[in-house]
């Protein structure tokens, strides 16, 4: 119920005319406006943004073709770690359960710890419909006793159908079908300032900190070097994802 | 336009804007006279100019220059900020697309009367209004341009046209266009659902999408999009159906421009690879504002120039 109420609460906090059918796709964060859609998942994955009849990244049912998600990594003398969500179990492993809520303005928040134990991820989106993006500010926290060192943060789109296109420029990745009336774009990356946009063949499947080749689709996406934490230390990424 | 009298102003309002530079993100300076950029140099004068700070919103610093006619000159960073930007606004009269006025930049201008500006904010500095009025018909065209606030370092244009003749006028539209050069290419390529502007081993590529079009170098510096992010809302109070395309330019307008708003193109063969975009905003039907009720009054479209 009380999961119901919160959902519920945030629908009617981001757009008067947004319907229950969103919330039942399993969008927390949600919107729709003047046939723009948002939907940000309990996970924090942006299922999609952009106009109703728009496929990217997920349509109105669900669609395996397009996946958005993220990943956070770091490595010691011993062993790497990697934690990914792309929206599907299948392709989600080494996060922990999400905590979330909401404030005014329709803005969401997602807390999510490494299965590890060791590194606390959160993601709080900030929609504008006007603008027809969504701002999304990723906090890494180390919470452990020690320094972490070569922590990663990956956030993209991997869209896999025929003909699907990425292109990315210095600060945006670029998805788009041939047909679709609108285009998703990744961009305007704050920190750190060389964390460049890329695009590639890859697939959801393949997506994560260092994404592998993978013939079967195309990815926009941004590898975010976070660097070393000290215990406690956090650092702040900001990042949007634009519908065109 | 201002008066050598308003020099000293403009001297004031450039170093405010300067002292303010480092206190907040966005545009740092604001005048009508860039630094290495004169009325004697490249292109006309710049009645309004912005410059953001280093680093805003990601970018090393992007110059903005709109003329006196509503033309915007530059709008983006070192050689590539220069573009050719224009307008065109077309009416129907019986089976004919008539073009009421045009304006595509230095000596190009046809119908339009001469421009009165207004700047609230003083000299060379934006909010900026451009109003040109054309004969036939009696329409007011008004531009108005704003720049973004902290990190949008859009441009933000708005359009709109008030028709002050008799009984009304039918199929109005705006057209918007424009036009980066590129550097020495070989032959474009054709590829479905993209359209590569270019074949270097830059990958120049555009592409089109219903309130966007835009060109960018895979990989490379930004790319530069015409765009209205505004869904449903791009032509504003009114439906309409605007029109956006992105090609080469080849010397040949495209059909469906040349059916939509008269047969001119201004913009001239650069050689493969020019970027070239433009949008159609339909008015649909325009009638006299001394009949309207005044929320009918205004159609006004809004589009903005972006990096990406």
């Amino acid at each position: 119920m009380k999961r119901i109420a919160l959902i519920l609460s945030i629908i009617g906090l981001v757009g008067a005319t947004a319907t229950v059918s969103l919330a039942d796709q399993g969008c927390l964060l949600s919107w729709l406006q003047n046939g723009d859609r948002l939907c940000v998942s309990e996970h924090g994955n942006v299922n999609f943004l952009g106009p109703k009849k728009t496929n990217l990244p997920v349509p109105d049912a669900p669609n395996t073709n397009h996946r958005e998600g993220y990943a956070l990594c770091y490595a010691d003398k011993e062993q790497a770690f990697e934690s990914t969500d792309f929206g599907d179990d299948s392709l989600s492993f080494g996060f922990g359960p999400p905590a979330t809520s909401s404030e005014p303005g329709g803005i969401l928040h997602v807390a999510r710890s490494s299965a590890y134990g060791q590194l606390l991820l959160t993601q709080s989106f900030y929609p504008d419909i006007h603008k027809r993006q969504v701002r999304v500010v990723m906090t890494v926290t180390n919470t452990t006793h020690k320094t972490l060192f070569h922590i990663k943060l990956f956030r993209g789109v991997a869209v896999a159908e025929r003909g699907a296109r990425a292109s990315y420029t210095k600060r945006s990745a670029m998805s788009l079908r041939p047909g679709q009336s609108h285009g998703m774009m990744l961009t305007d990356v704050t920190w750190p300032p060389r964390s460049g946009t890329k695009t590639g063949r890859a697939s959801a499947e393949t997506l994560g900190c260092d994404p592998r080749a993978d013939g079967r689709g195309t990815a926009g996406y941004v590898k975010i070097p976070i660097g070393s934490l000290s215990p406690g230390q956090s650092r702040t990424v900001e990042v949007f994802y634009r519908s065109f | 336009m201002f008066s050598t009298n308003d020099v000293s102003r403009v001297t004031a309002l450039c170093a405010a804007a300067t002292l303010i530079a480092g206190a907040v993100p966005g545009f740092a300076a604001s005048g009508p006279n860039p630094p290495g950029q004169t009325p004697s140099g490249k292109g006309e004068p710049c009645v309004a100019y912005a410059a953001t700070v280093k680093g805003t919103g990601g970018f090393d610093s992007i110059r903005i220059c709109v003329t006196e006619d509503g033309n915007v000159q530059t709008y983006g960073i070192g050689s590539t900020r220069w573009i050719q930007d224009g307008y065109r606004l077309c009416y129907r009269d019986g089976g004919s697309s008539i073009v009421s006025g045009a304006d595509m930049g230095p000596g190009s201008g046809i119908g339009f009367g001469p421009s009165t500006i207004q700047q609230p904010n003083g000299p060379g500095t934006f909010p900026l209004t451009v109003t040109r009025w054309t004969t036939a018909p009696d329409v007011a065209f008004t531009q108005v341009f704003e720049l973004g606030v902290g990190d949008d370092v859009d441009l933000h244009v708005t359009m709109s046209a008030d028709y002050f003749g008799d009984g009304s006028i039918h199929d109005v539209r705006i057209v918007r266009e424009f036009d980066r050069e590129r550097p020495a290419v070989k032959k474009p390529l054709s590829y479905s659902g993209w359209t590569p502007i270019l074949k270097t081993k830059e990958k120049g590529l555009a592409a089109t999408t219903e309130d966007s079009s835009l060109g960018w170098t895979e990989g490379k510096r930004y790319g530069l999009m015409l765009t209205s992010p505004h869904a449903g809302g791009t032509v504003v109070s009114l439906p309409g159906s605007p029109l956006w395309e992105t090609g080469i330019v080849d010397g040949t307008a495209v059909e469906t421009v040349e059916a939509a708003c008269g047969g001119l193109s201004y913009f001239k063969y650069q050689g493969p690879g020019d970027l070239h975009g433009r949008a159609v905003f339909s008015l649909g039907t325009l009638q006299s504002v001394g009949t309207l009720q005044p929320s009918l009054v205004n159609k006004d479209v809004r589009f903005q120039y972006r990096l990406f």
